[in-house]
């Protein structure tokens, strides 16, 4: 059975920008709440990378009411975690991941591409070619993610 | 502020400028190259991000010199190579499941 992923709005665009969510998709299953669809709608009005990546990102991911009304995704991710009893919560926000430290089903969005690397699904090549695209596509702090992660992956 | 000296040997020519720019902006030679070197080390380690990222991943950079270069995000960037390693193990224990 698939693991069931709770996403983030920063993580399925993510996702999107390296091209990684359609695979993703089909190895687990991706739901978010509808917060964060109400965030990617709002993103999607932009006319540029991330108001794509995230126009792109409603047609994959599955909505799940969390049963009550959120103000932060991230907290509706919580929820949604604990509700529909899943595996992993990603989100790509230092700050909400390092708050919930504890939490060992809360990790960065490049765990799935881990997994799925583990899996023999993709390749290590695809892994590295997909944090580099993520890397040049978002702000410095969310980059260090990526960084380290490639590096990491490049040391192996 | 405390203030400490760095000494440099340069070539006369060069000298003679950095004395000439500190004569039309009416400032001293030693305050122009005060407030360039602060400027130009700023914008380095703006440049340089990555690359020091790196090195403090390589253990050539301390965690106390990576404080001074970029402040409080120095834990963040602790937390995510810690979280990271983690989850690179966390991610061969979930893809047998």
């Amino acid at each position: 059975m698939n693991l069931i992923v709770v996403a983030d709005t920063g993580a399925v665009i993510s996702l999107v920008l390296s091209g990684m969510l359609p695979i993703c998709q089909k190895h687990f299953r991706i739901i978010s709440g509808e917060k964060i669809a109400e965030e990617l709608k709002e993103i999607s009005l932009e006319d540029d990378d991330l108001g794509k990546a995230a126009k792109e990102a409603l047609n994959y991911i599955e909505i799940v009411s969390a049963g009550k009304k959120f103000d932060i995704g991230e907290d509706e991710a919580l929820e949604l975690l604990e509700k529909m009893g899943a595996d992993i919560l990603i989100s790509d926000d230092i700050r909400f991941v390092k708050k919930h430290r504890n939490n060992e089903k809360i990790s960065f969005s490049v765990l799935l591409l881990g997994i799925l690397m583990e899996r023999k699904n993709i390749s290590k090549i695809q892994f590295l070619n997909a944090v580099n695209v993520m890397f040049g596509k978002r702000k410095w702090e969310e980059n260090l993610i990526y960084l380290v992660a490639k590096n990491m992956l490049e040391e192996d | 502020m405390k203030e400490e000296t760095i000494a440099l040997r340069v070539e006369p020519k060069l000298k003679r400028e950095v004395e000439l720019v500190a004569k039309v902006l009416h400032v001293s030679s030693s305050e122009w190259l005060r407030t360039s070197i602060a400027q130009e080390v700023k914008h380095l380690v703006e440049d340089l991000k990555s690359q020091i990222v790196l090195e403090y991943m390589k253990g050539n950079l301390t965690k106390s010199e990576l404080r001074e270069l970029f402040g409080k995000t120095a834990d963040d960037i602790d937390f995510i190579i810690q979280k990271t390693r983690k989850d690179f193990l966390k991610a061969k224990k979930l893809a047998i499941q």
